[in-house]
């Protein structure tokens, strides 16, 4: 999957640096030796970010999960960020939808709560882990707000996924969260929950955006598509298929 | 001391034998240190008010002692954070005296706008996002000044570009009545992990007439009339919306800056609403 995501951003004109946390050597990459890290909860992303990407000598990083695609070329990533170190697009606030059962097996309305009571002052946004953007000075306090937070929640009796845990250390440290809504960026990226993107860049069109639950809808052409319910994505017939499961992205400052 | 004609001397240097009353105010080592039980040894009576939020080093074994035998809060807030320890020593809740003579007020005709904050310089004080919330209030040609300023803050936002409209100061680089009122506003985010058990710096501001904008969930509602001397914000929109108003419409932020110092003048640091407080604290 990742060779496919970077090939398809090679051909959508992005000549950034890819470095990849890999088991095999990935073309036109950066790879590095992916190890043996515990999956569970979606943590091993923190855990390479601190003890892997860490060590790059870049400014900023942006994570992309490896079954996602470029149809364009998303422009500059950083002005979502705006004066934050951290960007991790936001979708709708969790008092919109109090009830509804998250990944987490918490309630919006109960991570909300969990969120306020552990110095969240801001409503409480719902956010992904799947494509963020850091800094790289940033990394031991994002590194240390989302692990603090997931042992206290789970200290309480809620083990929460990386999603939550990110998206609180991202609102912790953003000001504004108004300001990094995913639909603030309609350009750079969104995630196809539906199964209604296009597939490349020679079908590069605005197609209509509906979040996981079709509380929100929007037209969109971003460059950068997280695709969860494709099966496969196309992958280039000279290079074997690849399991890699996430992506770091370098740019350089 | 001098100032005031108080007599001081080294505590080594005290009789061994003395009658009355000793007062210790937020002294951090005053346990640690023992000073506590050599007060106590010398047959004062001792009157302790700590100020903060948490216990300092052998508090808590110096009330188990009796060594303490009353306890002064600045706060309601406070004096419920330490219920549990306190609950059998005599107290009295008896605020925070500022001299309205030390913190004149002045009309504010700032050529540029200005934000800003003065506090210790700890990191637990400021929250996570702060010079990103500062920017992102939307306020355009704007200023930003904080006093005590270090190299732990430093460190600590060490991720965030700070330009031309940061002034960031070290400790003591202007008096604090200087530094208060170059201030139009007073906002003070504070970390997620802090409670602030009263804000001295927050009333020296209102009476040079800098309007404060601060977080709810600490004492604030004690110190500020929330629309009328200030604004007790509960979230980041709150912040941004008040201070947009204040700085476009330069009537109603006089109205606020005269209101709050009049306030914390004739009601807050009232000197003989003060002194009967204290007589009683200390005389009964």
């Amino acid at each position: 999957m990742m060779e496919a995501c970077v090939r398809s951003a090679r051909d959508a004109g992005v000549f950034k640096d890819f470095n990849v946390m890999t088991d095999r050597p990935i073309p036109g990459c950066e790879c590095y030796d992916s190890h043996k890290v515990e999956k569970s909860f979606g943590l091993f992303k923190l855990i390479y970010l601190k003890s892997a990407i860490s060590k790059l000598n870049y400014d900023y990083f942006i994570w992309i999960d490896a079954d996602s695609i470029f149809v364009n070329n998303p422009g500059s990533p950083l002005v979502a960020m705006r004066s934050s170190p951290i960007h991790a697009p936001l979708n709708e606030k969790l008092s919109m939808t109090p009830e509804l059962l998250l990944e987490d097996g918490l309630t919006c309305k109960q991570l909300s709560a969990l969120m306020q009571h552990h110095g969240l002052t801001n409503p409480a946004y719902s956010s992904t882990s799947a494509f963020w953007i850091i800094h790289h000075d940033a990394i031991d306090t994002v590194y240390d707000l989302a692990l603090e937070f997931f042992h206290k929640a789970k200290s309480e009796g809620s083990i929460l996924q990386i999603s939550s845990i990110l998206g609180y250390a991202m609102q912790m440290l953003c000001g504004n969260p108004e300001a990094h809504r995913r639909r603030r960026n309609p350009d750079l990226w969104a995630t196809d929950f539906h199964n209604v993107a296009p597939n490349s860049i020679e079908d590069d069109q605005q197609w209509r955006y509906r979040d996981m639950f079709c509380s929100d809808e929007q037209f969109i052409n971003p460059g950068i598509i997280h695709v969860p319910r494709r099966k496969s994505l196309p992958v280039p017939e000279q290079a074997n298929s690849h399991p890699g499961q996430l992506e770091a992205r370098a740019v350089d400052g | 001391m001098d100032q005031f004609n108080i007599p001081y001397c080294l505590l080594k240097d005290l009789p061994q034998k003395l009658e009355g009353l000793a007062l210790a105010i937020c002294e951090e080592h005053f346990f640690s240190s023992r000073t506590a039980w050599e007060v106590k040894q010398r047959g004062l009576k001792l009157v302790w008010s700590n100020e903060m939020m948490w216990e300092f080093a052998d508090e808590k074994a110096a009330v188990k002692e009796g060594i303490i035998d009353k306890v002064l809060f600045v706060s309601e807030f406070q004096a419920r954070a330490f219920e549990r320890l306190y609950n059998s020593v005599p107290a009295e809740i008896v605020g925070n005296y500022i001299s309205p003579a030390a913190f004149s007020f002045i009309d504010r005709r700032h050529k540029t706008f200005t934000v800003g904050r003065l506090s210790r310089s700890d990191t637990v004080k400021f929250p996570e996002d702060f010079p990103v919330f500062y920017e992102e209030l939307g306020l355009s040609d704007v200023k930003f000044r904080v006093m005590a300023w270090d190299d732990k803050l430093r460190k600590k936002y060490r991720w965030h570009k700070f330009g031309d409209e940061w002034d960031l100061l070290p400790q003591n680089k202007e008096s604090a009545l200087k530094f208060l009122q170059s201030l139009d506003l007073f906002i003070y985010p504070l970390g997620h992990t802090f409670k602030e058990s009263w804000g001295r710096s927050v009333v020296e501001g209102m009476l040079t007439g800098c309007i404060p904008l601060v977080p709810a969930g600490h004492q604030f509602h004690n110190s500020i009339i929330h629309g009328e001397t200030g604004f007790i914000c509960n979230d980041f929109e709150e912040y941004r919306g008040f201070s947009q108003r204040l700085y476009r419409d330069f009537r109603y932020r006089n109205q606020i800056s005269r209101q709050a110092s009049e306030y914390a003048r004739n009601s807050l640091c009232n000197e003989d609403l003060h002194r009967e407080v204290w007589l009683r604290a200390l005389t009964t």
